[in-house]
């Protein structure tokens, strides 16, 4: 396990220094400038010269992203102001640090990842559940017609649609917006609401199309077949053996979801406004905020591969045969 | 004699001594379930009995019907795609129609199933203590611990070195006759009055499949447990059977005791069986001698005798009788056959086949 560990740990930390370099330069092969943004209206070149230096982008490409490395392992100084590491450096747009930014988003983005995975979870998964076991029968077409639906709907049109309907015609929902479970838990709860709505309603038909599926070929396993010779009951067949059988693929489709609404669920938090990592990070690539960018960038991939990680880990711990490996 | 079970082979003479009904009584058993492509009659007036302690072996190719009835006496068959009509008896229980709550109480603890493969059979996901005490747990109700403790002793039982340490680890970690053992452990840990192994020796390689079926005749001998046993090896049928019903298309063509069957079988199915096994006294370069064609598909089974197109005396009666007439299953000394050609033997006049045959459906 430890061995396991430490392979994935390396080959994480790979991936990581892959993601970033590529994004670092498929920021300068953009047209915009971000000095020349940042320098305004009445820019002279020795004004623009020197918001460069300041920025850091005067120095070739590599040289600066060696910069950026650096200032996350062993931090870095801007002109006068020395940050720390891990340092990310500083918004091009409002001077703020990048750490500080994504931890002070991170509790949202979270909000909204956590609770719609436990609705996908437990609806995607029952509805698979109850499409298996009655399998050609009425609850099976009528879930899998629902999947179909669901599967087919965009976060940006249904989002939309849903709020117009629930919160400004019929107003059964509080408007969506993110408050501090601190301050609120009730307000928290209330203003989540939709965006897990959403946000499930869309990820459910996946997670129900795959159980559905999994729980199939894992009722016509011979020990399946085995444990109800041996006189158990449905508890037993279906959920203790069969299920165990079939949530490997759910597991680890669930786990890559799961990484990517920690990494910033984009859509949903721009369609309900939800101050999360995903509206940073569409926020920060329209204004150029290269370091802003770098931030999101890194965050939503540290949450894809530790997802990646956890899921491993998770095999061994449901499939025995995996342990051995 | 009950006329009822003339043609059920050898066994009916152990009843008569024992008196009453035979342990394990299957009637007229017809299993019919349809597919994609049509209704497939898996099984079609299947009759035996089996006494307690003796074994009776089933043999046939593959969809001969040989599995399906070990399913639908345990009632595991998909029940909203399958009919099964007839009668089967456990110790007078009849197991068609009854509730599945019923059956459930019965499979694992009077009746119990050891399965061709057990590296498919046992679940890759629990240890194999934990899969013998849960069927222990779930018809005594005892508490986690006494079947824990029974699961080991059961391991032991069955010849599994250090059960203790053993009980914990996983199928996979097993070789395939060990696993075989715990798959015979877990069928017997409710003491089952009865046991369908369904070619409980095919996946198994041929040293540690003497052993397994030394195992079986020795827990038979234990516990007095009635044993089918489901194969397509004539060798393993010799070893342990007291007799055999021979199985093509889904109907019975021979049944008897094993001396009988083995030693005069009258059936050109079985003959053509027996000659396929390879023979050690033969010379070496003697080819083997397999059954010619193959078994018919369900979806279409030949009319009259299932095996005509394949049977090499059929010429020997006129009139092409064998692809017109099904032959009916007719005892002669407990020594059943379903052939023309036995029919036409002048032991077996026509008139002793009708009545025989009538006894045979109406029980």
């Amino acid at each position: 396990m430890l061995r396991f560990l430490i392979r994935r740990t390396v080959s994480a930390a790979l991936i990581l220094l892959v993601v970033s370099a590529v994004t670092y330069l498929l920021f300068f092969a953009l047209p915009s400038d971000p000095a020349v943004l940042a320098c305004g209206k009445q820019c002279t070149p020795q004004l623009l010269a020197t918001i460069r230096h300041n920025m850091g982008v005067d120095a070739p490409v590599p040289v600066q992203y060696w910069r950026f490395l650096v200032g996350i392992f062993a931090g870095r100084t801007f002109g006068t102001a020395s940050c720390p590491a891990p340092c990310l450096g500083y918004s091009f747009v409002n001077g703020q640090p990048v750490l500080q930014t994504l931890l002070n988003r991170f509790p949202a983005t979270a909000s909204v990842a956590l609770g719609a995975a436990v609705l996908v979870l437990a609806f995607g998964v029952g509805a698979g559940m109850i499409a298996a076991l009655r399998r050609g029968k009425a609850p099976d077409k009528v879930a899998m017609g629902f999947a179909l639906v669901g599967a087919s709907m965009q976060i940006y049109f249904f989002g939309i649609v849903v709020r117009y309907i629930l919160v400004d015609q019929l107003a059964w929902l509080p408007l969506p917006g993110y408050t501090s479970p601190g301050a609120s838990l009730t307000g928290w709860a209330g203003g989540m609401l939709l965006p897990w709505i959403t946000l499930a309603v869309v990820n459910v038909a996946t997670y129900a199309r795959f159980t559905r599926s999994s729980m199939l070929e894992s009722l016509g396993e011979e020990y399946v077949r085995a444990v109800r010779a041996k006189g158990l009951g449905p508890w037993g067949v279906y959920v203790k053996h069969a299920w165990r059988g079939a949530m490997t693929p759910v597991v680890t489709m669930f786990g890559i979801d799961l990484g990517l609404f920690l990494g910033g669920a984009l859509i949903t938090e721009t369609t309900f406004n939800i101050p999360g990592i995903g509206k940073l990070a569409v926020d920060s690539v329209a204004d150029s905020d290269l370091p802003m960018m770098m931030g999101t960038v890194l965050a939503a991939s540290t949450a894809m591969v530790l997802a990646n990680i956890a899921v491993d880990a998770c095999y061994a711990v449901i499939d025995p045969r995996v342990r051995a490996l | 004699m009950n006329p009822a079970t003339v043609n059920t082979g050898p066994s009916t003479d152990d009843r008569a001594a024992g008196g009453g009904a035979p342990f394990l009584d299957v009637r007229d058993l017809s299993v019919r379930f349809s597919t994609e492509d049509g209704p497939v009659q898996a099984v079609d007036g299947l009759s035996f009995s089996l006494e307690r302690g003796r074994t009776l072996g089933i043999v046939g190719e593959s969809g001969s019907g040989k599995s399906v009835t070990s399913l639908a006496v345990l009632g595991l068959h998909d029940r909203a795609r399958t009919r099964v009509g007839g009668s089967i008896r456990l110790d007078g229980v009849e197991l068609v129609g009854a509730d599945e709550a019923r059956l459930r109480g019965l499979r694992g603890s009077r009746m119990a199933m050891v399965f061709q493969d057990a590296l498919t059979a046992l679940s890759p996901y629990y240890s194999v203590g934990d899969q013998i005490a849960e069927t222990y747990r779930r018809h005594t109700r005892c508490s986690r611990r006494a079947a824990g403790e029974r699961a080991v002793q059961m391991l032991a039982l069955v010849g599994i070195p250090s059960p203790q340490t053993r009980a914990k680890d996983y199928p996979h970690q097993f070789s395939g006759g060990m696993r075989q053992r715990v798959m015979i452990a877990m069928a017997l840990c409710c003491d089952p009055d009865l046991l369908i192994a369904d070619e409980p020796t095919t996946a198994l390689d041929v040293t540690v499949q003497a052993q397994i079926l030394e195992l079986l005749a020795e827990v038979q001998q234990q516990f007095h447990t009635s044993i089918v046993l489901i194969t397509h090896d004539l060798g393993v049928i010799a070893g342990i059977a007291d007799d055999v019903l021979v199985m093509y298309a889904g109907r019975s063509v021979e049944h008897g005791s094993v001396t009988q069957v083995l030693a005069e079988p009258r059936h050109p199915y079985t003959r053509g069986l027996l000659e396929s096994v390879p023979r050690l006294d033969s010379a070496v370069d003697v080819p083997l001698k397999p059954v010619p064609g193959s078994p018919p598909s369900l979806l279409a089974v030949p009319g009259g005798c299932a095996f005509h197109p394949r049977c090499q005396s059929r010429a020997q009666l006129p009139d092409d009788l064998c692809g017109r007439l099904r032959p009916e299953l007719v005892a002669e000394g407990g020594h059943a056959v379903a052939c023309h050609l036995s029919a036409a033997d002048p032991l077996a006049t026509p008139e002793s086949n009708d009545t025989r045959r009538n006894q045979g459906t109406t029980p």
